[in-house]
């Protein structure tokens, strides 16, 4: 039986940048951009959307005069990481 | 990169291509506190030498203390600079590693302080021996040939103050050694923390501002 993927995850970019964070204890908006290719524009929206369901924590400040968004994953995200990786397994098996 | 949907192999692709390209950073950007540290060591060291020969006070040994004290302030007016790379578990632990061996120096130097010049060869040794773990571990952890030789080489070189210790007994049977001979102790010292810090440090610059 397939398992259902969270659609929340099941999407290029989110997908990535969830990725990214789980291999790191924070990362920029700079750094995420430069990783997944994206535009800002796009990255920005998908951030929003993954803190909204609570997956990363997001922390504007200044770096110098330079704002500065960093992320980093939270242990809800950790756990749908997780279960999403369960699932997408019983497609591969197949 | 846009907001599309993946089939199953896309999804796990994607993942283990993301893990392997932010895990790609290992030694970049850690030549500072090699130098920062090593560079006060050794200049620490050779006003020690200076002082010992120059004949001052013993009272000037306490300048030893300047260490720890130049090395937090330079480490506080050189630090790291700012890029958008992210802190990686690998950070964490190289952090975690070196703050065990800071703090396994200050019994060391505590030591110092109480026994005085009678106990000071294997305070040396012991000095050197913490130090040298911490840069063969760093060097293991990031996988820098450069740290594990140099950590590995001074790891060895703690065994030159027993060496030289025999060698100052054999002497003395023979006849009464000159006190200065015991000095020749910081310069060992210095030398081991120019081929464990400083020359690793600039190799390690060198290769990251050529990398640009």
């Amino acid at each position: 039986m397939f398992k259902e993927l969270n659609p929340l995850l099941h999407s290029e970019l989110r997908l990535a940048v969830m990725s990214v964070l789980l291999g790191v204890e924070s990362a920029d908006f700079v750094f995420l951009r430069q990783q997944t290719g994206a535009t800002a524009g796009n990255l920005s929206v998908q951030l929003d959307k993954l803190a909204r369901a609570g997956y990363i924590e997001i922390e504007k400040s200044f770096r110098g005069k330079m704002p500065c968004t960093v992320c980093r994953i939270t242990d809800v995200g950790r756990d749908a990481f997780a279960e999403y990786v369960e699932a997408l397994q019983t497609y591969i098996k197949r | 990169m846009e907001e599309r949907k993946l089939d199953a192999q896309e999804s796990i692709e994607l993942i283990t291509r993301m893990i392997r390209n932010t895990r790609q950073r290992l030694e970049r950007h850690s030549g500072r506190p090699f130098l920062i540290w090593g560079y006060t060591t050794v200049a620490v060291s050779l006003l020690n030498y200076a002082l010992n020969i120059v004949g001052a006070d013993p009272a000037w040994s306490l300048s030893w203390f300047l260490i720890p004290v130049l090395g937090i302030l330079l480490m506080r007016l050189f630090p790291e600079k700012k890029s958008s790379e992210p802190r990686t578990e690998i950070d964490r632990i190289v952090s975690a590693l070196w703050l065990v061996c800071s703090l396994t120096l200050i019994p060391i130097f505590l030591s110092s302080f109480l026994h005085g010049l009678s106990y000071r060869p294997s305070l040396f040794a012991l000095i050197t021996l913490v130090m040298s773990i911490g840069t063969a571990a760093t060097g293991l952890i990031v996988r820098s040939k450069v740290y594990s030789a140099a950590g590995f080489f001074a790891m060895a070189g703690s065994a030159l103050f027993a060496l030289y210790d025999f060698h100052l007994a054999q002497i003395a049977r023979t006849a009464p050694i000159d006190a200065s001979l015991l000095n020749n102790e910081i310069l060992i010292f210095a030398a081991i923390f120019i081929v464990m810090m400083v020359i690793p440090g600039h190799i390690i610059n060198y290769r990251t501002r050529h990398e640009k």
